[in-house]
């Protein structure tokens, strides 16, 4: 017999309950950490009939290390997400969850809440989504993972967001995890916001080496509701790397890079229709903000010469990691196999 | 009334009406109605530890916050509720020896948890000592909540470096003083600690260092520390 009133809340321990709870009651809402949520319950503008509250489901908060890739599940929280072993394999997506709130909102802010914060296509005004992990994420080319009872999706973090800056989830459907290609740690990201204490940015920006297949990807955020890449200053800049030496010879390659990643911000956005900018800055501050951060990044990511060596270093702690961290998932109890379909799981 | 799904931890009480007759609501100042909102709120008990003494709070709102139940429906109000969107950190207590902005997490998740609150610490606690000596000029308001997340600083590192302790401030603005005296007071609790022997581990923390596995994922037999006896998960009867 079905329960006669909806439930109003719900912790699902597994997934496969938390996605069937979804099907069976649409009027639930998914709860992670709450920290966008709760703002708009506290402030009287949500009242949800009930919660699904994900954090505690074991299989959804953790990180995975694979040979070929890394798995971050979607309720990890960005406190999770600045320990030693993130910052050292995934540098871009450590900082930029070390930039979100303070220490306190760090430890209930989850990786999911962050893609899907915000309104959904053709709702109302957004309040500003926190979006600030996606800049790093699509520089990182992760994929999104989504379960429903409808089966599992795939689809690259960016295809997540309709025009108008909304989410685009099915009903009944759960981000499970992100999907990263495992790289080195040649990757950066900047934040500029309005005031040096925490908050939310006027401009992020995340930049992605790949020394292995000789490629460089960036992308900025925080102009709009969605951060979008900024693919000509990356092909530009992997024709000016001397690769084999591990150098870049011109000295001037940074400065163009940076005016070039500047120019993305001109470029007809993913992130909407004009006007859409969250924008509490002049066109020109943010300009030179992201000319600032790229020729910053670019620096500390590939210095003139000499980094061929932590190219090196970085495979080795990977190597470890891995090692590491799945004896210590046997060790512990926890699941072994990440929130994607079995079909893609690697051993 | 059917059983609860066995996935239903919290159980299910029901739903109360808005406005008239609510036993603890203060009318007109929160959970004002929207236009589109339905006329009964959604709400469950709880049961968690708080400062070490197991608690039952019946009838509460699915979106309640942590901090209106340690205030308004516990009487705990050592955390203060300061801007009630995260930006200020008056609010912080410890939930299972985490730091956590109490007006942004929903009581739900405190269910079968420990809690800390600043009322957890009596005389002679040498954080609120040297929070007293270095800040007592202001008015107060900030500290309890800077206490806290500066006992999980201690805890995690005893001897933290300037850059460090003004991390751990930097989600905590205060009106009265500039973040100097704090500064100094964390250093002087740091050496308190320190010539005590105590090395930063007080009573009620769990401290997490950064050897420590990243697969936190949390075990829901036995998240909190080992100090009084634990209310297991599933085990919340369904009412009605
Ligand atoms: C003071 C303050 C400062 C902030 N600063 C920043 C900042 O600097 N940068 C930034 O990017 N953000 C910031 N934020 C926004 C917010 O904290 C982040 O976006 C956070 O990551 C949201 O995660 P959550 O788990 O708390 O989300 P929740 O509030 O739990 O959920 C947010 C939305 O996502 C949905 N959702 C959550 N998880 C899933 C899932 N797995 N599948 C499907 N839907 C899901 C929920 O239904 C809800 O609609 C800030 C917020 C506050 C209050
Ligand atoms: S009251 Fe929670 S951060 Fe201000
Ligand atoms: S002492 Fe008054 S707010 Fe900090």
């Amino acid at each position: 017999m079905p329960p006669s009133a909806p439930l109003p809340a719900l912790r699902p321990t597994g997934l496969e309950p938390a996605v069937e709870a979804l099907a069976a009651d649409p009027g639930l809402r998914v709860l992670a950490g709450g920290s966008e949520l709760m703002v708009l319950a506290n402030a009287g503008r949500l009242r949800p009939s009930g919660f699904l509250l994900i954090d505690r489901i074991p299989e959804l908060r953790g990180v995975w290390f694979t040979e070929q890739e890394i798995i971050v599940g979607a309720a990890t929280t960005c406190a999770d997400l600045v320990h030693a072993d993130v910052r050292a394999v995934l540098p871009a997506l450590a900082q930029a969850a070390r930039s979100i709130g303070s220490a306190a909102l760090r430890t209930r802010a989850t990786v999911g809440g962050n893609l899907a914060s915000g309104k959904r296509p053709g709702g109302g005004p957004a309040a500003l989504p926190g979006r600030d992990l996606l800049t790093a994420l699509i520089a990182l080319g992760a994929v999104a993972v989504c379960h429903s009872m409808a089966g599992w999706r795939q689809i690259q973090v960016a295809e997540l967001y309709a025009r108008d800056g909304g989410v685009r989830l099915e009903p009944g459907e759960l981000i499970t995890a992100v999907r990263l290609p495992a790289g080195t740690g040649q990757q950066g990201f900047m934040k500029i916001g309005t005031r040096g204490g925490p908050g939310r940015p006027v401009l992020t920006l995340a930049l992605v080496v790949d020394p292995a297949t000789r490629q460089v990807a960036c992308a900025l955020g925080g102009h709009g509701p969605v951060a979008a890449r900024v693919d000509h200053a990356g092909v530009w800049l992997a024709d000016h790397v001397d690769w084999d030496a591990g150098a870049i010879p011109d000295p001037s390659t940074y400065q163009t890079f940076a005016r070039l990643v500047a120019e993305g911000l001109l470029a007809p956005m993913t992130a909407g229709p004009a006007g859409a900018s969250t924008s509490r800055v002049s066109d020109e501050y943010r300009r030179q903000a992201a000319e600032v951060c790229a020729r910053r990044a670019l620096v500390r990511a590939l210095p003139p010469s000499g980094w061929l060596e932590q190219v090196k270093q970085y495979q080795i702690k990977a190597e470890m990691m891995r090692a590491r961290s799945a004896l210590e998932r046997a060790e512990r109890g926890l699941p072994s196999a990440p929130p994607v379909p079995a079909a893609g799981r690697t051993a | 009334m059917s059983e609860a799904p066995d996935h239903d931890p919290l159980g299910v009480s029901g739903s109360y009406a808005v406005g008239a007759g609510d036993p603890w609501l203060p009318e007109g100042t929160r959970h004002e109605q929207p236009a589109d909102g339905p006329a009964t709120l959604a709400t469950v008990p709880i049961r968690c530890v708080v400062n070490g003494d197991p608690v039952e709070v019946p009838q509460v709102w699915v979106a309640d916050s942590l901090l209106f139940v340690l205030r308004e429906r516990l009487g705990l109000t050592g955390a203060k509720d300061g801007c009630g969107e995260g930006e200020c950190g008056a609010c912080v207590v410890l939930l299972d020896g985490e730091p956590v902005l109490g007006c942004l997490t929903p009581a739900l998740a405190a269910e079968g948890s420990y809690v800390t609150t600043v009322e957890a610490y009596g005389e002679g606690d040498e954080v609120s000592a040297a929070l007293a000596a270095h800040c007592g000029a202001g008015c107060g308001y900030c500290l309890p909540g800077i206490g806290l997340s500066v006992r999980t600083l201690l805890a995690r590192q005893p001897e933290p470096s300037e850059s460090a302790i003004r991390e751990s401030l930097s989600g905590h603005l205060c009106r009265c003083l500039p973040p100097g005296p704090f500064v100094d007071a964390v250093r002087e609790a740091s050496e308190t600690r320190a010539a005590s022997g105590l090395g930063g581990s007080g009573a009620h923390e769990v401290g997490l260092d950064e050897s420590q596995s990243l697969n936190i994922a949390p075990n829901p037999q036995q998240p909190g520390p080992p100090q009084a006896s634990r209310i297991a998960h599933q085990a919340v009867a369904p009412r009605g």
